[in-house]
């Protein structure tokens, strides 16, 4: 079998990832129960990938890193906890069902929510942003990088601009966390969401939330912390206010696993093994004009996949032909990212996407090539 | 140093210093700090004298107290009260 589906969750992982999902299973208690070496076993875990976490994207405290069950989880934490009534929110078409299903939940609240249009190449430009800004605005949700178009927005001029009118800036970095370098503080990030299952190559079940200095939210759960126990309230103090019931601690040290093997092996070095196999099967696709090819062509600005199309074909029957035929993984369909859609007019069609790792090589390329002309009838 | 309470008028026999924190990353980082600087001390369940609420706290031994102060202004480690009773 083939794997190109990273960009849903990675398959290949570190070996070292392996080894520290059964280590902390096989060594750790529940972290902050008892004072015992298996409860603080998890706990310097928990603190160790906290720190690294912290380090690697500028938080501006360890214990502003939440932990959460993945990006789904911190996005509805993030915008449960600060989205108020009656706020007036700018986010964009490019946005996961993980984004808008929660706005649209609180759709009682009276909330303005405005959708800015990306580039067709994915782009969300900082004067398209602009023109839906206004003094009202208190909230902004953008992604990183598409999931469908794959193209790496400039979050850092769009947050040094929402700095200056003191709107809180709310990142789903899912598809980049990783990948790209992500300054919290130079990006003046209210808020930033990711899983460890993607990019940084951990296990499913586990995120982070990340919450810059002097962001305040409410719960999304309530229970237990190990602390304050009689208070009827939950603790104030970060993480535990955030982090009710027992964390999943495998997921967690497999996530600080993948963040050493991304230190070890080089982020550039990861996105340069990926963009080489971006870059043949575009090349590839771009030579025939039976393909439509979706999203950018800046190889600095994008993340591994690849969103194309047959004419005249369903992407998902062309995701069964080349599972079925040629047992190789890609996604078809929506995406999770209806308003993408959408906006590209693919609702009909859907758009097959194929999404690398390092781990992958261009001899399997050169299979999907292959099996893609067999499909074209070449 | 202005969080100091010392519950206890009796002997220094089995009095220990008492270190409790806002959190439990707190009391980890404590812990990871503190090791390999000549501190005898572990992190322990509060003891109820100080507080009935679930938690963890540092206990070290009371010659080590001032050099413990010393330690943690210098370090600026985070922490909430610090005790001093018998255990």
């Amino acid at each position: 079998m083939i794997y190109f589906d990273n960009a849903a969750t990675s398959y290949h992982k570190p070996e070292k990832v392996y080894d520290a999902v059964i280590a902390a299973m096989k060594t750790a208690g529940n972290s902050a129960r008892g004072v015992n070496e298996a409860s603080l076993s998890a706990s310097r875990i928990l603190l160790s990938v906290r720190n690294k976490i912290k380090n690697q994207f500028n938080a501006f405290s360890a214990s502003n890193v939440i932990f959460t069950s993945g990006a789904t989880e911190s996005l509805n934490m993030a915008i449960f906890g600060l989205v108020k009534d009656k706020s007036n929110v700018v986010t964009s078409v490019l946005e996961h069902n993980s984004v808008l299903r929660p706005l649209y939940a609180l759709s009682d609240k009276q909330l303005r929510v405005s959708y800015v249009k990306p580039q067709l190449s994915g782009e969300i430009r900082l004067e398209d942003l602009q023109e839906l800004v206004n003094e009202n605005t208190d909230v902004v949700i953008l992604t990183h990088a598409s999931n469908v178009l794959g193209r790496v927005n400039d979050i850092e001029k769009i947050g040094a601009y929402l700095k200056q009118r003191d709107i809180l800036f709310i990142v789903d970095a899912s598809q980049t966390a990783g990948l790209y370098d992500i300054d919290m503080q130079k990006m003046n990030i209210s808020a930033l969401c990711f899983s460890a299952h993607k990019y940084i190559m951990g296990a499913q079940g586990a995120g982070v939330l990340i919450l810059n200095e002097g962001v305040h939210m409410k719960p999304l759960k309530y229970g237990g912390t190990g602390t304050d126990s009689y208070s009827k309230n939950m603790p104030t103090v970060y993480p535990e206010a955030l982090e009710a019931g027992t964390v999943n601690l495998s997921g967690i040290a497999s996530m600080g696993a993948g963040l050493d093997y991304i230190e070890e092996y080089g982020r550039q070095n990861i996105k340069d093994d990926t963009d080489k196999l971006v870059k043949k099967l575009v090349d590839y696709l771009a030579s025939n004009d039976r393909y439509i090819i979706y999203g950018t062509d800046d190889y600095d600005n994008r993340t591994a996949v690849v969103p194309f199309n047959i004419i005249g074909m369903d992407s998902n029957k062309i995701s069964d032909m080349l599972f079925s035929k040629h047992q190789i993984c890609v996604r078809s369909g929506a995406h999770c990212a209806p308003l993408c859609h959408e906006f590209l007019q693919t609702v009909n069609s859907g758009i097959v996407r194929v999404s690398f790792s390092h781990f992958n090589t261009e001899q399997e390329v050169d299979i999907l090539i292959k099996a893609l002309e067999e499909i074209i009838g070449e | 140093m202005n969080n100091i309470e010392n519950s206890t008028e009796k002997s220094a026999q089995n009095l220990y210093v008492f270190v409790v924190f806002n959190g439990t990353m707190d009391a980890i980082n404590f812990e990871e700090c503190i090791q390999n600087n000549g501190f005898s001390g572990r992190l322990i369940p509060v003891p109820f004298e100080i507080s009935a609420h679930c938690g963890m706290c540092w206990m070290e031994e009371i010659k080590n107290q001032s050099r413990l102060e010393e330690f943690i202004e210098k370090q600026g480690l985070s922490y909430k009260k610090i005790h001093v009773m018998e255990y």
